[in-house]
C-alpha cells in the first residue's frame, strides 16, 4: 500500500461523494417528469420530455395533444419550477445555517426568515383593505409575497443585529435572539388572528400552512434569481464552512474571513427563504431533514453537501407537492403539512437510530 | 523572527496585556508560564494575529501583523489550540486537509496533497487514517490536530521562515502523551520552526524549552533560559508559594511546591 492510498477517504465514501450530485440531479430530473406527468389528467412522461426539448429549440417532433400541452405548460410546468425553486432554496438554506451555526438542528426558521415573513403576511392579509381599499382584491396577489419577503428579510437583520457585539456576531447569541423574535412575530400575529374575519383567518391559516398551489410563471421568474443566490454563494462559501466545523478561532487560524462567512451565509439564507416563504409559505423540515441525509451519505464536506442538499431540497419538496396534488383529488392537502407529517417522524426515527449508535 | 514588543491588549475596558514583549526565532521553542488568568494564552492569541493590540505591535520577519492578509498570514503560522470538537463527524485525513484551507487559489495549492501526507507521516498518525476523529481519544485527537497545523504551514521549499503556536497543548493528555506530543514538538523546532507554546507544567518547560517567558498579572515578569527563569524565587513571586528547584543527576531542573507538613496534616484530619 502506498502513502497516496493511505490518506484518501476510504473508497466507499469516495465513490458516494463522486455519484452523489449527479444521482439526485437523475433523481431531481425523475421527480419533475413524475410531477408534471401525474395528476386528474395523466401525461405521458416522453411527451414531456419531448416538449420540453423543444421548448429548448431542440425539435424532436413533440406528442402532447393541443389539450394537454396547455395542462402542461399553464398549470403543472409553473408549479413544478416552484417546487423545484423552493425545495432548493430551503434545502440549501438549511445546510449553509447548519454549517454555520455547527450545529445539525439548525434550519431557517431559527434565524426568523420564516416568522418574519408570516407576520408581513397576517397584517397584510388583515389591513389589505384599510390600505388599498376596493382594489385588494387585485393589489392582494402582489402585496402579500413582497411584504411577506421584506418581513423576513427584516426579522433576520434584526436577529443579525442582536447578536452582534464589538462588530463579531455571537452565533449561541443569535441562536437565543431568535427565539425571542420568532416568539414576538407568533404573539404578534396572535393579534393579528384575534382581530381578523373569518375570511381573513382561513387565509392567514392557510399561508401559514404553506402551499404552491398559486403557481405561476411570473412566481417562478421572481423566485429563480432569489433561490440560486446560496447556490451562487455557495461556491465561496464551502471551504471556509469547512473550516468552520474546526471552531470558529480554528477558522480564523486557518485565514477565514469569518465575520464575513457569517454575513454572506445569513443574507444568503434570509434571501432564498424570504422568496420560497413569500411564495409558497411555511414549509417546514425540508431545511432541516435535508442536510442531514446529505451528510449521512456523503460526509460533511460543504463543496459537496451545498450543491447535494440543493437537489434533494427540490427532489423532496416535488415528491411532497405530487402527494399533496394527488393524495385527496380533487381537493388538496397544503404541502407544508405533508413535509412535517412525513418529515417530522422521519427525523425522530433518524435522531434515535443515531443515539443508538452513541452519536450525539 | 516573530516580535512582540511593549504589547497592551484591553477587551471591553479591561486590560489583560500590559507592556509585553516576547520573541520567537526559527529553531527556537519559547514557553509562556505563569498561572490561571495571568494572560499566558491573551499573549498567544496577540501574537497569533487575533486580538488588535491596545498599544504596541506584533511584527513577522518585520511585518506588522495587521498590514499581512488573512491568507498571507495563515500560510506562514499555524496555531494549535488545547482540544477540537468538530461540529460534524469527520475522517482523520479529511481533518489534515483542512490545514490546507488558506493555500486554496495559490500557487501552493498543487502541493495540497503532498503536504497533507508529508504532515501526517510527520506526526506520525498514518495509523489512524481511515478512521473518524471522533473515535480518537484525546491524545490521538491531538496528534491529528498537530498534523492539521503541520499541513497548513508546509512547503515543498524551505522559504520563508514558519511558526507554530500551541495554546496548552498537552492539557488534556496524560504523561506518556504529553512527553510524545513534546518531543514531536522539539523536533520540529530543531527542523527550522519557530515555536511559542503555553505550558503549565513547569518541568516540561524546563526540560524542552529554549525560552520561558513568565507572566503574571498580564505582565512578563521575567524571560530567559530555563536556568535564569525557573529558580525559587522567580517562581515565588509568580505563583505566590513556596517553591525547591533541583537539579537532577542527568541535569535537568526539578521544580516543586513546598507542601508544608502542617498543611498535609491538617487535610488528612
Amino acid at each position: 500500500m502506498t502513502a497516496a492510498s493511505l490518506v484518501r477517504p476510504p473508497v466507499a465514501r469516495q465513490r458516494i461523494r463522486i455519484a452523489i450530485v449527479p444521482g439526485l440531479a437523475a433523481l431531481l430530473a425523475v421527480a419533475f417528469l413524475l410531477h408534471v406527468a401525474l395528476g386528474p389528467v395523466v401525461i405521458p412522461p416522453l411527451g414531456i420530455v419531448g416538449a420540453l426539448l423543444d421548448a429548448l429549440g431542440v425539435p424532436v417532433g413533440a406528442e402532447l395533444s393541443d389539450q394537454h400541452r396547455a395542462i402542461v405548460t399553464s398549470i403543472r410546468l409553473p408549479r413544478a419550477f416552484l417546487a423545484l425553486l423552493v425545495g432548493m432554496a430551503l434545502g440549501q438554506a438549511g445546510a449553509l445555517l447548519q454549517g454555520l451555526f455547527r450545529n445539525p438542528l439548525a434550519e431557517p426558521t431559527l434565524v426568523g426568515v420564516s416568522s418574519g415573513a408570516a407576520l408581513a403576511a397576517a397584517s397584510v392579509i388583515v389591513f389589505a383593505g384599510v390600505i388599498a381599499g376596493r382594489a385588494a382584491a387585485t393589489v392582494l396577489p402582489f402585496l402579500l409575497p413582497a411584504a411577506a419577503f421584506a418581513g423576513g428579510l427584516l426579522a433576520t437583520l434584526l436577529i443579525y443585529r442582536i447578536g452582534s457585539r464589538h462588530g463579531s456576531a455571537s452565533i449561541p447569541l443569535m441562536l437565543l435572539a431568535g427565539i425571542a423574535v420568532n416568539a414576538i412575530a407568533f404573539a404578534l400575529i396572535g393579534v393579528l388572528i384575534y382581530a381578523s374575519d373569518d375570511r381573513q383567518l382561513r387565509d392567514i391559516t392557510f399561508w401559514m400552512m404553506g402551499s404552491l398551489g398559486g403557481a405561476h410563471w411570473i412566481s417562478v421568474i421572481v423566485l429563480a434569481p432569489l433561490a440560486l443566490v446560496p447556490l451562487a454563494l455557495g461556491g465561496r462559501l464551502a471551504r471556509a464552512l469547512n473550516a468552520l466545523m474546526l471552531g470558529e478561532r480554528e477558522a480564523l487560524h486557518l485565514g477565514v474571513d469569518v465575520e464575513r462567512v457569517k454575513r454572506l451565509a445569513t443574507i444568503g439564507v434570509a434571501v432564498a427563504v424570504g422568496g420560497a416563504v413569500a411564495v409558497s409559505g411555511i414549509i417546514g423540515f425540508v431545511g432541516l431533514v435535508v442536510p442531514h441525509l446529505v451528510r449521512l451519505m456523503a460526509g460533511p464536506d460543504h463543496r459537496v453537501v451545498l450543491p447535494a442538499s440543493a437537489l434533494l431540497g427540490g427532489a423532496l419538496l416535488l415528491a411532497a407537492d405530487l402527494v399533496a396534488r394527488t393524495a385527496v383529488a380533487p381537493a388538496e392537502l397544503p404541502v407544508g403539512l405533508v413535509t412535517s407529517l412525513i418529515g417530522a417522524p422521519f427525523f425522530i426515527w433518524l435522531l434515535l437510530s443515531r443515539g443508538r449508535r452513541g452519536e450525539t | 523572527m516573530i516580535v512582540a514588543a511593549n504589547l497592551g491588549i484591553r477587551i471591553g475596558g479591561r486590560s489583560l496585556l500590559r507592556h509585553a514583549a516576547l520573541g520567537v526565532a526559527p529553531r527556537q521553542l519559547v514557553a509562556i508560564i505563569g498561572p490561571n488568568g495571568a494572560g499566558k494564552s491573551t499573549l498567544l492569541r496577540a501574537v497569533a494575529g487575533e486580538l488588535r493590540p491596545a498599544e504596541g505591535s506584533v511584527t513577522f520577519d518585520g511585518v506588522p501583523v495587521d498590514r499581512l492578509p488573512r491568507g498571507e498570514l495563515a500560510r506562514r503560522r499555524a496555531v494549535l489550540p488545547q482540544a477540537v470538537r468538530l461540529a460534524f463527524p469527520m475522517l482523520v485525513e479529511e481533518v489534515v486537509a483542512l490545514g490546507r484551507t488558506p493555500h486554496f487559489g495559490t500557487p501552493t495549492m498543487a502541493d495540497d496533497q503532498l503536504a497533507i501526507e508529508a504532515a501526517i507521516a510527520r506526526a506520525g498518525v498514518s495509523f489512524l487514517c481511515g478512521r473518524m476523529y471522533d473515535t480518537l481519544s484525546g491524545g490521538e485527537q491531538q496528534r491529528v490536530n498537530l498534523a492539521r497545523v503541520l499541513a497548513q504551514i508546509w512547503e515543498r521549499q524551505p522559504g520563508g521562515p514558519r511558526y507554530l503556536l500551541l495554546d496548552e497543548p498537552t492539557a488534556p493528555l496524560d504523561v506518556a502523551q504529553q512527553h510524545h506530543v513534546l518531543r514531536l514538538v522539539r523536533e520540529l523546532a530543531d527542523s527550522g520552526i519557530g515555536i511559542c507554546a503555553v505550558l503549565h507544567d513547569l518541568n516540561q518547560a524546563a526540560t524542552w524549552a529554549d525560552t520561558i517567558v513568565a507572566v503574571r498579572d498580564g505582565r512578563c515578569v521575567a524571560a530567559g533560559s530555563p536556568a535564569d527563569v525557573i529558580t525559587e524565587a522567580t517562581l515565588e513571586s509568580i505563583y505566590a508559594l513556596p517553591f525547591s528547584v533541583l537539579t537532577s543527576p542527568d541535569g535537568a531542573l526539578m521544580a516543586q511546591i513546598k507542601a508544608r507538613r502542617a498543611e498535609r496534616q491538617a487535610l488528612s484530619y
